[in-house]
Formats: structure tokens, sequence, C-alpha cells
């Protein structure tokens, strides 16, 4: 699980937040605020989540 | 007996020996949906007059001694997001408000081909993501019967219908059959095919089964289960006799998944998984402790922003000109969704092929992996449908899973227990699952008087 200090260091809350007022605009941004913050905090967690060198490419059938 | 609390095992066999007609089964679902849907709201639409008309045909077929198949008579409901040919589709969204299917999906084909009949739609979150409907739990209506599943799990749960249809891309299948103290089974990925149903998440929706009792769960699946050449994920594994596969199952070996299963569980739920797994050992199970891998540290956030990116895609058209037509929460998902970096969809969908690679190692020396169903049981307030976390692994990876009611917490909410396989092998799911409904005999049947706990 993501530890306390990567949250509060969590680059992806301003960078997703300016990207979503550039594209819906601050109104919208006001009322998605939740739903920015955990998208960003899944995409820091999967940043900085190690995978080992020999792991296969993504393949979107899971079986 | 009151005829609504058969379960399809019993109806089937009342009706093959006329003990039973298909139109007086009908009667009694609807009196059920007269009487409770005003509390329960489990249901969009109930086409009477038309199911009423095939009731009565297959009422006269059974008389002549001509059934159709394994359902002949039997009364399902269908989630609002399966296309039902000339029955309005609205994923209980204003955004589909006016859509009429021009042809059934092939599971809602396979069920009329095996008798069945299609009683209605049934309440579902908004296009199966988080805005809940105002449907309550039977066993206390103050209460979530959890979601997006929720129609379903209602319906069946208290006797309006023997059967539903729903999905689970995270949860939307085993948490609402668990809260609502039914059996839920969610097959393997691809067992079912899932053409004219509503994507969430194309790479992890998955079919749900709603029934009362694993043996009925078997025989739909021996309906539903098998390749269609519509839907290209659909496997062409073989389809087994689920059904047979029931009788005589030795006791199990269990891999007992405790770590974040223990430490996110409530404390009911904690008590009651202790007691069960008592329960089982007592009568033979061999239980283990087994243990999570590294992967399994990241895939809640994996999935949940694979789930967020291939939902917001498949909405992304008409997100553009009908934003505000969408609910509030399925909104701020959508918009965020669209913003993902393609790099991170990829690294979260290598991080499923290691953590897929790594759980079926873990499960290799078991039948089945042994959790809880839920993290709580249901919460009060219709807020929420619950969280699905002790869920969303099973749906990332794709293996079979199926929650069988396991007891109650002193306030009547029900609990269940959650059983995971092999790709697959949803024989051996269900076999395990049938021997542990055998020794938990939890009285799932609905009561006369809703809510059920007072």
């Amino acid at each position: 699980m993501v530890r306390d200090k990567k949250h509060t260091e969590n680059p992806f809350h301003m960078i997703l937040k300016k990207a979503a007022t550039e594209k819906w605009g601050k109104s919208l941004v006001e009322e998605i605020l939740p739903a920015l913050k955990s998208t960003a905090d899944a995409i820091w967690e999967i940043e900085n989540y190690q995978l080992t060198s020999e792991e296969e490419p993504a393949f979107t059938k899971p079986i | 007996m009151n005829t609504y609390k058969l379960l399809i095992s019993e109806a089937t066999k009342k009706i093959r020996e006329n003990e039973l007609s298909p139109i007086d089964l009908l009667k009694s679902m609807l009196t059920r949906i007269d009487k409770f849907e005003p509390i329960l709201k489990a249901w969009i639409n109930i086409n009477r007059d038309v199911v009423f008309k095939i009731a009565e045909r297959y009422t006269r077929e059974a008389e002549e001694g001509t059934l159709r198949g394994l359902l002949h008579g039997i009364p399902i409901g269908v989630k609002d997001i399966f296309y039902t040919k000339g029955i309005k589709t609205t994923a209980c969204s204003r955004i589909l408000a006016d859509f009429t299917p021009s042809f059934d999906a092939t599971t809602v084909a396979r069920l009329k081909e095996a008798g069945a009949i299609i009683l209605g739609k049934t309440e579902t979150t908004e296009f199966a993501y988080a805005d809940p409907p105002n449907t309550r739990n039977p066993w206390n209506t103050d209460h979530t019967p959890g979601g997006s599943s929720s129609g379903s799990a209602v319906a069946v749960s208290s006797g309006m219908c023997p059967a539903a249809l729903g999905t689970q891309t995270g949860g939307s299948t085993i948490r609402p059959a668990a809260y609502c103290g039914i059996v839920g089974l969610k097959p393997t990925y691809g067992r079912i095919s899932r053409h004219g149903i509503i994507p969430r998440s194309w790479s992890m929706d998955h079919v749900g089964i709603f029934t009362r009792s694993v043996e009925d769960s078997a025989l739909l699946l021996q309906v539903l289960a098998g390749h269609d050449p519509k839907d290209p994920t659909s496997s062409k594994q073989s389809v087994f006799e689920y059904g047979h596969a029931l009788d005589d199952t030795p006791p199990p070996r269990l891999g007992l998944l405790k770590e974040f299963f223990h430490y996110e569980a409530h404390h009911d739920v904690r008590q009651n998984l202790e007691e069960v797994t008592e329960q089982l050992m007592d009568s033979g199970a061999e239980v283990l402790e087994a243990h999570l891998t590294k992967s399994f540290d990241a895939v809640h956030s994996a999935q949940r922003l694979i789930g967020t990116t291939e939902g917001a895609a498949y909405h992304e058209e008409v997100f553009r000109t009908r934003m505000m037509d969408y609910r509030p929460k399925i909104r701020g998902l959508i918009a965020s969704g669209l913003l993902v970096p393609s790099a991170v969809y990829l690294k979260a969908q290598r991080i499923r092929s290691q953590f897929i690679r790594e759980i079926a190692t873990v499960l290799n020396p078991y039948d089945c992996f042994l959790m809880p169903s839920t993290t709580t049981p249901a919460p009060r307030g219709l807020e929420s449908t619950g969280s699905s976390a002790f869920n969303s692994p099973w749906s990332f990876c794709g293996f079979p899973s199926v929650t069988v009611p396991s007891g109650s917490t002193k306030d009547g909410l029900p609990l269940g227990i959650q059983l995971v396989g092999r790709p697959f092998d949803e024989v051996g799911v269900l076999s395990t699952a049938r021997w542990c409904e055998k020794v938990i005999k939890f009285d799932n049947r609905p009561r006369d008087k809703i809510p059920y706990s007072h």
C-alpha cells in the first residue's frame, strides 16, 4: 500500500488538477476533486511499483 | 411451503412432475413483487402482460410433457445493462433513458433458449459505476444491498425471483450477494459471453450469477457458459457438467488468506470467519494459511486505474456533449479517467500479469482460497454501496470466485465467505462452495415479512 509520505508528496495531485482545469474547466474540477485525487493516488502508486526485469509486456486479455 | 421460497432445483423438479405450473410460479413471484417492491425498489421494469402470456404458453407445454430446457418456466431477473430485445435497457442513466435494443445479449438469449422467463430488468448503479439506486436491503431496509448489481441481489434475496444476472468489474456480484445473504458466482473471465452487455471495463467485466443455493448457481452456469463467436474474449475451454460435479465432494483443502483480508475486516466479519473456519475444519476441511506476494501491494490501485481508464474510454464520445447528464460520481470518474497517461495504464496491465502468475503459484496447493466476502456487513445508508476491496483482486486477475452465506451479525445482517479457485475450474469452486454450504447450513429462505432482521 502507498505510504503516507508518498501521499503528501504525490505530484500527480497537481498535475491532474491542472490538466483537468484545462480540459474540463474550473467549475467541474471543483466537483470532481475526490475522483481526481483517487486517480492521482493510483497513478502514483503504480509509478512507484518496481516491476521485476523479466516482467512480460502488457496484454489486455488477462487469462 | 410458499412457492416463492422454492429454489430453482426444487421448482424445476415440480414443473417436470406437473406438481407446479410456470403460471403459478410466476403469480407467486408477482404477488411478492407487488407486496415488497414499493419498499425494496429492486426493479426498473416488469413486463407483466408479456411474461404472463409466456408463462401460460410454457404451462401448456409442460402439461403436454414438452420442456424447453433446464430452466423451463423459471422467472429470472436481469440487470439493466444487459440488452433485452424490445425492452428498454437504460443502465439507470439519463443517457440511455429511451434506448430499446434490437437484440438480446447472448446470456439473455441462452436463458430464453433454456426455457427461462425474463421477468424484468433490475436496478443498478448508473452504468455499473458508483452512484447508487434507491434499492434497499431486505434484511434491514436502512442498509445498502451493495452494488452495482443492487436490484438483482435484492430480487433474489427477497423471493421476487429465484435467480438473477448481474455483472462484476470490482465487486459488483460477490459484495451485494454477501450483503443480502445469498450465493453469488463470478466465473472465470471469458467463461460467459459479454456480447450485448454495456461495458464498464473491457478487460475486467464478468457476468455474475445470483441464486439462493450453490446448486442453482451451477444450473445457471450450465446454461450460460461456453464460447460465443460474437464475444472475442469468450473462451473456447470446455464446458463441464457443473451440476453433476457437486455430488460427493470430499472435504476441501483451503488456503486461508489472512494478511490484508484479516486486517481490513470489520470485527464481526473476522469473528465470523474464525468461527466458520473452525466449523469447516471440524467437518474435515484442511485449512492452511496462504501468503500474498509482492504484487498484491499494487493490485487495488492497478485495478482501479484500469477500470477508470477503460470506462472513460467507453464513455468519451458521449461525455463530450452530455457531461452533465451523468450523475456526479460517474462524471468524476470519466473526467479523471480521460487524463490517465497511457504508460501508466500499460504498467498497471503489466502488474496484472505479474499478479496472475504469482497468485496462481500460491493457489496451486489448494482447492480454493478462503477469505471473507466483504470488509464489513452491509453499511447503513444508501449513499454508498460499500467496499469492493476483498473482491476487486479476483476481478483483476479473472479467477473464479463465489460467496456462500456464512452467518449474520448480532443485528441480523448476513455475512459471507468468499472462495477463489483456478481459472476455468468452476467445477472445483462450486464443489467446494457446495461442501461449505452443507456444513454451514445458513437459512436464507425469504421470510414472509420484510425486513428479515426485525
